[in-house]
């Protein structure tokens, strides 16, 4: 087991034994993890402290952190968990309108279609 | 005397949200001309010699652009778009035109960051962990950089004094040694790069999501008001 994969099991059980006061303080390193080792139980790990930031702001009658409930949603969609993501990206919404374009294109991709369905693509790989 | 306590509160306000060196109102105005709301990350230009530091350090980013009050487009969900749009690098996703950010993501302004050093390097038996990086803000609308700056981080390993006789000039170089392999081996460069990032955003005038934000603009109203009537 790797450093990063044993402090995604030690981030687990933390948020389960309610030891993390603000999520928030510790979103980079979540997503530091994540990033430097992409598995189910880092991704697993992140999505936890995603969704308790969310509860812990809603909880307080704040808005979440930018972006954390589309990331939220994202997140849920790789962890198989779609109808729960569609309401995270309503979340998003309501909470930033400025963040209607990002939502649509994340809908779309979690709808397995194109996130930006004018986008040239000029850029996209070809299959011969 | 509560007038004074006043003015004295709404500067304590505007020193904790623009800093405490001194105010360029016309700057600041020029900033919020665009009205930036929301920013998207574009994925990192790396010169340095270590090949993922541009990965880790998207994560480093997104809180401390939305702790200046931004809505920070989530950099795992606009990282994924780009691939899907088949840009999975730098390169590419510099080359696209900041209108087409605005267009396809609803960004005001796009973070460019460049990493200039993320580097270990020794000297004799010392050694040093540097993290630079330039960052640059730009109107998607206009394409101009309306913000930039330049950050640097370093840990260096610390040397022991000297001790007399032979005998302990051996120790004291033995110890620098150790000490020049630890810092090397246990700085971890993601805390340097938080570190200039805090730095660097720190000089970042507000967004709106920032607690300073409404007063710094009825200051930057009140200044241009003034300086209207001076013109007059």
């Amino acid at each position: 087991m790797t450093r990063h994969v044993a402090w995604s099991l030690a981030l687990t059980g933390l948020l389960a034994a309610g030891c993390v006061s603000d999520p928030w303080t510790i979103y980079d390193s979540s997503l530091y993890t994540t990033l430097r080792e992409p598995s189910p139980e880092t991704y697993a790990a992140h999505l936890d402290l995603l969704l308790l930031l969310v509860d812990r702001r809603e909880a307080q009658g704040q808005a979440p952190p930018p972006g954390i409930c589309a990331e939220s949603a994202f997140y849920l969609h790789r962890a198989g968990r779609t109808s729960e993501a569609s309401a995270y990206l309503a979340r998003e919404k309501r909470y930033y309108p400025e963040s209607g374009l990002v939502v649509a294109a994340l809908g779309r991709l979690i709808a397995g279609e194109r996130a930006i369905p004018n986008g040239d693509g000029e850029h996209e790989e070809k299959t011969p | 005397m509560i007038r004074r306590l006043i003015a004295l509160s709404s500067v304590l306000v505007i020193i904790s949200t623009v800093g405490c060196g001194s105010v360029d109102y016309a700057d600041m105005e020029n900033y919020y001309r665009g009205a930036p709301r929301s920013v998207v990350v574009l994925p990192v230009r790396n010169e340095s010699t270590e090949a993922e530091a541009g990965r880790f350090f998207l994560s480093t980013v997104a809180k401390p652009l939305a702790n200046r009050g931004y809505y920070v487009l989530p950099v795992e969900v606009t990282s994924t778009i780009f691939a899907q749009e088949g840009i999975l690098d730098e390169g590419l996703a510099w080359e696209v035109e900041p209108g087409r950010l605005a267009e396809y993501f609803g960004a005001d302004a796009a973070l460019y960051v460049t990493i200039r050093e993320w580097d270990t390097s020794y000297l004799v038996i010392t050694s040093s962990v540097t993290v630079a990086i330039d960052y640059r803000l730009v109107d998607c609308r206009t394409g101009s950089t309306i913000w930039e700056r330049h950050a640097r981080q370093t840990v260096s390993s610390r040397s022991h004094g000297a001790q007399p006789g032979l005998a302990g000039l051996v120790v004291v170089l033995v110890a620098n040694a150790i000490d020049a392999a630890v810092t090397a081996a246990a700085t971890d460069y993601v805390p340097l790069a938080s570190k200039a990032n805090h730095d660097a955003f720190g000089k970042l005038p507000p967004g709106i999501y920032h607690p300073g934000y409404s007063e710094l603009q009825e200051t930057i109203a009140t200044w241009r008001a003034r300086q209207n009537a001076q013109g007059e």
